[in-house]
């Protein structure tokens, strides 16, 4: 049974607007534009691969608790697979920053694309200092007494202790990764939707 | 410094990385060797990224034409 | 009236694809690159394994530098130390760090009270249970005037900062002097923490939970010990300290900038430098936002022209 559209149908509007925005074969598609073909434009998916990772292991981590890890070696081993998964996180992050930058990968219409990245990349920080907070040792004692200075200063230490150890794991394992997972999935959608920026124009007087 | 014990370490990596790192320094410019490995390794992974060529790419049998 | 259409500005605009596709395998390529990070990290994991020093507590302070310990009792009693005259969040003893003017942190206000005095020193001996000789020390401490405890805490201080302060057979040994009570609270509470039992009384406050460690962490932050032993990992505010771990593990390169501020002659010694160093930090955030926005800044990938390298095959192919 088909219908008309109905004007009034909050659902059937939003499937129409993301059907408009996002096309299944837009979404997903079989084929690229034909210059995306270098090694720079997989640092997206490695970032993404590496976030996996630590959510994986994060999720391991959770499972057992956040003492787990100093005595037991199969708890160590996961907590060196969350650090090292972090480290890469942010190393492949960087080089797809890098590349994107020199591709001005925010032309046509894409400063979202860029400024989401940015934002997520801000997020990501915060997560991992959260993280490091976390550690239940030595380094998290330091980072504690050293970062509540710069983030008291601000006044935001009045709601964001770094010295409350509860209330930092619940930031680092509730509320940061749900806001980097929103912030990668909005930032990808964005690119399937105005898709891989094209290069610059270029003609025997230089870039048009 | 004595009467400070770095924490017994149950060592599970085939690189002990359990004692005190190296710093690289220039005037007021420091750098842990670590750090600098993995700053080193970044550089030269996007040179290489960019440098290499992808594979498929001029073959006709992957082009589509629109 | 339709607008004048806007000029091309090619940092900002790019005509819209109209040339050959070529198949791409999406799912292909997000599968193999989980499969190559899991396995990247696996092997990382094997050969580096991760670092794990161990929380210092205030037992094992209190045990290897009990003058130490004892230096920041009496500096808590007494005001002088750095949580005692923080300010923001934590009392109103200090302004707190501005910038233009402002101060944010006293503006907010105290929002996690802590009394020096009271929590790291005088409850806690109050809560030991079997110290008649310490329960009288704090009562005549409590009943004294404010003038006569601060002549009590001075002439301590400057007890045990003198070369002849010492722990002896269980007991804190400084030079003949008119303490009052003082010598004997201070003592206790080293000995209390010696034992251990400051660790849980300082955490839970007497209560059962707590997950909140502001206070223990404010009191070990005060004495020398925890920043001793950060000096030797390079951690601290003026080594770089942000960007480095324990041990030779690479630790957060990422905060290279933020950490840099922090080593600039005139920004490192400034009273407001924190403060100062967020500021500047949050306007490079936006900035870093909005270069698609800010012309030269968005020009300089055509200017550097890396971008022939990345899509040399592209140029090679045009006609």
């Amino acid at each position: 049974m088909t219908s008309t559209p109905n004007a009034t149908n909050w659902t059937g509007a939003l499937r129409r607007s993301a059907e408009r925005a996002l096309p299944p074969e837009k979404l997903l598609p079989e084929s690229q534009p034909s210059y995306v073909a270098s090694w720079i434009y997989v640092f997206g998916a490695l970032t993404m691969a590496a976030l996996g990772i630590i959510i994986a292991t994060g999720f391991v981590l959770a499972i057992m608790g956040p003492t787990w890890w100093h005595h037991s070696s199969t708890g160590h081993f996961i907590n060196s697979m969350h650090l090292w998964s972090v480290e890469l996180f942010f190393a492949f992050m960087v080089i797809h920053l890098w590349g994107k930058f020199f591709m001005a990968a925010w032309r046509g219409n894409r400063v979202l694309t860029w400024a989401s990245g940015v934002v997520t990349f801000v997020i990501s920080i915060a997560t991992a200092f959260t993280g490091y907070l976390s550690q239940t040792n030595y380094d998290s004692q330091w980072i504690a007494t050293q970062a509540k200075d710069g983030i008291n200063s601000t006044g935001g230490g009045a709601l964001f202790n770094v010295l409350n150890f509860g209330q930092m794991l619940m930031w680092h394992i509730t509320l940061l990764p749900l806001g980097v997972g929103i912030l990668v999935v909005l930032h990808v959608l964005l690119v399937r939707h105005r898709g891989v920026v094209p290069p610059f124009a270029e003609t025997k007087d230089g870039v048009k | 410094m004595r009467g400070i014990s770095t924490a017994p370490f149950r060592l599970h990596a085939l690189v002990n990385l359990n004692h005190p790192n190296h710093f690289l320094q220039w005037g007021w410019l420091s750098i842990s060797r670590s750090n600098a490995i993995v700053v080193g390794l970044m550089v030269v992974t996007f040179m290489a990224a960019v440098a290499i060529p992808f594979p498929g790419h001029g073959d006709a049998d992957q082009e589509e034409v629109r | 009236m339709t607008k004048a259409p806007k000029r091309f500005n090619p940092d900002r605009d790019v005509a819209p694809w109209t040339g050959p596709m070529r198949r791409y395998d999406i799912a292909k390529e997000v599968t193999i690159c989980f499969l190559v990070v899991a396995l990247l990290t696996v092997g990382l994991a094997v050969v580096f394994s991760s670092p794990d020093d161990k929380a210092v507590t205030l037992q094992q302070w209190a045990s290897a530098t009990p003058v130490d310990f004892a230096t920041t009792a009496i500096a808590e009693l007494d005001g002088t130390s750095g949580t005692a005259g923080y300010g923001g969040p934590y009392n109103t003893a200090s302004p707190g760090q501005s910038i233009l003017g402002v101060s944010p942190s006293t503006i907010i206000g105290v929002h996690i009270p802590v009394d020096a005095a009271k929590d790291f020193v005088l409850s806690p001996v109050a809560a030991l249970p079997d110290d008649p000789l310490a329960q009288q020390a704090l009562r005549s401490y409590r009943s004294a005037t404010s003038t006569q405890r601060a002549t009590w805490d001075a002439a301590y201080e400057t007890a045990i900062a003198s070369q002849a302060a010492s722990y002896r057979d269980g007991h804190l040994v400084v030079p003949l002097g008119n303490y009052g009570p003082v010598g004997v609270i201070v003592n206790a509470l080293t000995q209390m923490a010696r034992s251990g039992a400051l660790d849980a009384t300082m955490l839970t406050e007497q209560r059962f939970f707590s997950t909140d460690f502001t206070k223990p962490l404010l009191f070990l932050s005060d004495g020398n010990y925890l920043a001793n032993k950060a000096a030797i990992d390079h951690l601290q505010g003026d080594q770089w300290g942000m960007m480095n771990e324990t041990g030779s593990w690479p630790g957060q390169a990422w905060l290279w900038l933020y950490t840099m501020w922090y080593q600039v002659p005139g920004l490192s010694t400034s009273p407001n430098a924190d403060l100062q160093v967020w500021a500047i930090m949050m306007v490079l955030t936006v900035v870093l936002a909005c270069i698609p926005l800010i012309p030269g800044l968005r020009s300089i990938p055509r200017w550097t022209r890396v971008y022939r390298l990345i899509w040399r095959a592209h140029y090679a192919a045009k006609p």
